[in-house]
This record gives C-alpha cells, sequence and structure tokens, in this order.
C-alpha cells in the first residue's frame, strides 16, 4: 500500500499513526539529544558546563519553534489521511445507508411478488389434482394422433384399374407402381392415354405401351442411338403427391 | 569578535545534509558537526534548522531514520540515505555546479571578453 502511494507521490511512507504525544516526546527527545551533545562537546573543549550549554542552545537556536515545524510535517500527512478517512466513513454510511432504503423496496416487492407466487403454487396444485382425477374413458376423436395418417400425402388412381382408389405417396412412388397397387389395368383400359393431373395444375399425358422399365443407362443407349429421347420408350414417370391418374377406357 | 561566517544560499541546506550522509548514517548533531568542520566553519548554519529539514526529507523518502544509541551512550534518532536521496543528491549536485559555474563565469569574464 505504501509502496502504491509512493508511486504516486502521495505519501513516501505511512504517515506516523502514534498519538500525538508520542510523537511529540520523541521529536523534544531528538532536539535534546543534539543540545545535550554540543554540550558535552563543548565542555570536552574546555567551557564551564553553564557555557557549554549556554552555547549548545543559541547555535540551535529556537528549540520550541523548531519542535512546532518538525511536528507540523509529522502530522500534515496525518491530517489529511485523517480527512480522507472520515470521507470515505461518510460516503461509507451514505451507501449503506442508501442500500438498506434500496433493500426495503426491494424486501417490499420481493413480498409482493411471493404472495403472487403463493396463488399461482395454489392454482397449480388444485390443477394438478384435476389432473390426476382418473378421467372418464372418451370416444376417440381426429384429434387423437389420427392427423398424422388424415394428412399423409397420397395419389388417386381413377378410371380402368382393377381396384380404383388412394395410393399412400412415398418418395420414389412411379406410375407403374400405382397402378400396380390399384390391382393393374382393366380389361379395357387404354393403356396409351394415361393422364396425370398434378395438383399444382399441368397433366401429363402417358403411353403405358411403350413404357421401358429399367436403368437410366439403358434409357442413354436408345437415347445416343437416335440422337435424341427415342420416342418409341418412356421412363416410368415418377408422381407427386396428389396426382391424379386417370386411365381412360380403350377405343379399340 | 565578529561573526564572519556566512548564512547558508536558500535551497542548499537539503543538499548539504544529503552529501554529509553519503558515508553513512548519522544522527543530527553529527550532520551539523560535520557541515560546520568540512566547511571549515564558514557556513552558519542554525543547527535547529537541521531537523525540520530531515523530517521533512524523511517523509519524501530521500532519508530513513532509526533511534540507535550514540558515541556518548546517548539515545540518538540516526539518518541514513535512501536511493532516492543518493538520486536526488546527484540531481542537485550536478544543477549546483552548473549554476554556479554560469555565475563564475559572469563574475570573472574571460580575458577576451574583457577587452
Amino acid at each position: 500500500m505504501t509502496g502504491l502511494l509512493e508511486r504516486f507521490g502521495l505519501f513516501v511512507r505511512a504517515p506516523d499513526m502514534r498519538p500525538r504525544a508520542a510523537i511529540e516526546a520523541d521529536i523534544r527527545e531528538e532536539l535534546a539529544a543534539h543540545v545535550a551533545l554540543r554540550a558535552q562537546d563543548n565542555e570536552a573543549a574546555g567551557m564551564s558546563p553553564e557555557e557549554a550549554l549556554r552555547d549548545a542552545e543559541l547555535r540551535f537556536g529556537d528549540t520550541r519553534r523548531v519542535a512546532a515545524a518538525c511536528r507540523e510535517i509529522q502530522m500534515k500527512e496525518r491530517i489529511v489521511l485523517q480527512r480522507i478517512n472520515v470521507i470515505l466513513i461518510v460516503v461509507l454510511i451514505a451507501g449503506t445507508a442508501a442500500n438498506l432504503w434500496a433493500g426495503a423496496g426491494a424486501r417490499a416487492d420481493l413480498n409482493r411478488d411471493l404472495a403472487g407466487l403463493r396463488v399461482d403454487v395454489a392454482a397449480l396444485a388444485g390443477e394438478v389434482r384435476a389432473t390426476r382425477a382418473p378421467a372418464p374413458p372418451r370416444p376417440l376423436t381426429a384429434n387423437d394422433g389420427f392427423l398424422l395418417l388424415e394428412e399423409t400425402r397420397r395419389v388417386y388412381v381413377l378410371g380402368q384399374v382393377s381396384a380404383p382408389g388412394a395410393v399412400v405417396w412415398r418418395k420414389g412412388l412411379t406410375l407403374s407402381m400405382a397402378l400396380a397397387e390399384c390391382g393393374g389395368l382393366a380389361k379395357h383400359a387404354g393403356a396409351e392415354r394415361i393422364s396425370v393431373v398434378h395438383e399444382g395444375g399441368g397433366i401429363d399425358v402417358h403411353d403405358l405401351r411403350i413404357l421401358q422399365i429399367g436403368t437410366q443407362g439403358l434409357a442413354d443407349r436408345y437415347a445416343d442411338r437416335a440422337g435424341k429421347a427415342d420416342p418409341t420408350t418412356m421412363e416410368d414417370p415418377l408422381l407427386r403427391p396428389g396426382d391424379r391418374i386417370i386411365v381412360p377406357e380403350s377405343f379399340l | 569578535m565578529k561573526d564572519e561566517r556566512i548564512d547558508l544560499v536558500p535551497g542548499t541546506l537539503d543538499m548539504l545534509v544529503l552529501r554529509a550522509l553519503v558515508p553513512g548514517a548519522l544522527h543530527g548533531y553529527a550532520i551539523a558537526r560535520r557541515l560546520q568542520q568540512q566547511s571549515a566553519d564558514v557556513l552558519r548554519v542554525e543547527e535547529g534548522s537541521l531537523y525540520p529539514a530531515l523530517h521533512r526529507m524523511e517523509r519524501r523518502g530521500s532519508v530513513r531514520s532509526k533511534w540507535g544509541v550514540s558515541e556518548a551512550n546517548r539515545r540518538a534518532k540516526y539518518y541514513a540515505l535512501t536511493a532516492k536521496g543518493r538520486r536526488q543528491l546527484r540531481e542537485r549536485v550536478a544543477t549546483w555546479r552548473r549554476m554556479t559555474t554560469a555565475i563564475e563565469a559572469v563574475l570573472e569574464p574571460t580575458p577576451e571578453c574583457r577587452a
């Protein structure tokens, strides 16, 4: 602490905090020692004791004035420090008071919150009791987990198939797969003009007679040979959710 | 008998006290005696004025003090230089030398100037 103060040039040493009387006694003793030593030397030089003392006092000057000056030097920083102390104590008291005052407010708030919380807890307890009471059996409704099924996307197969109806859509579902799931084409189905009506609009017409179920590589081979997509083959088209597949009657 | 001694130049007491402490710690009276002896009795120092100076320097950290026992078996307060005091002494002596050289130069102009 003292080192820090020294660094900032506030105090060089921690001020002497001994009682004022002790500091004054120290100063008096120091000054008296000086006069006594001088007198002793004077006597050794041949002066009479009275003469020796008088000369020593004369050379020293006004002892009381010197002592007062020394005391002031010793006490000055101490007085500054005491003033800082007083200021700090005042600040501390003010801070504590402000804290207590704010604390009282906070406590009132807290009590209010606690009261609210107690009401909430009571309400919650009532709810828990109500929940724990055995619920009477009730019929299942559409909200009881069947919603998922309801929202499952489908494609719809209509017309000349053995069992027209909805087919659950999944990724990779193709036209031929959907038709197969509906029992395949009926006896008089017009396989050459199967329409796929998309949910967002748009119709594709497919000729199932030239359906080529195979790998993309095979289709590419055909494409290469002709220089363009071979019109005599058809990729099995992928279906989109909500597609309607309409299989017309054959003209034949 | 007329007192032929001269008063100290103001502001030089601290420098002289610090210089007196260079060989080692001394009590106040020993400092006074040393100043008197080394100045061949020319300087007149009111011995009491040493103490406020010593106490002030102690508070500033130029010297530190400790009670001890004098050669005459008396309790006395001994003062010793601190590192800060040594540094201050060097600075003050340097300043003092420059000043006295300058004053000397003004008082005793060189021959070509006198012409």
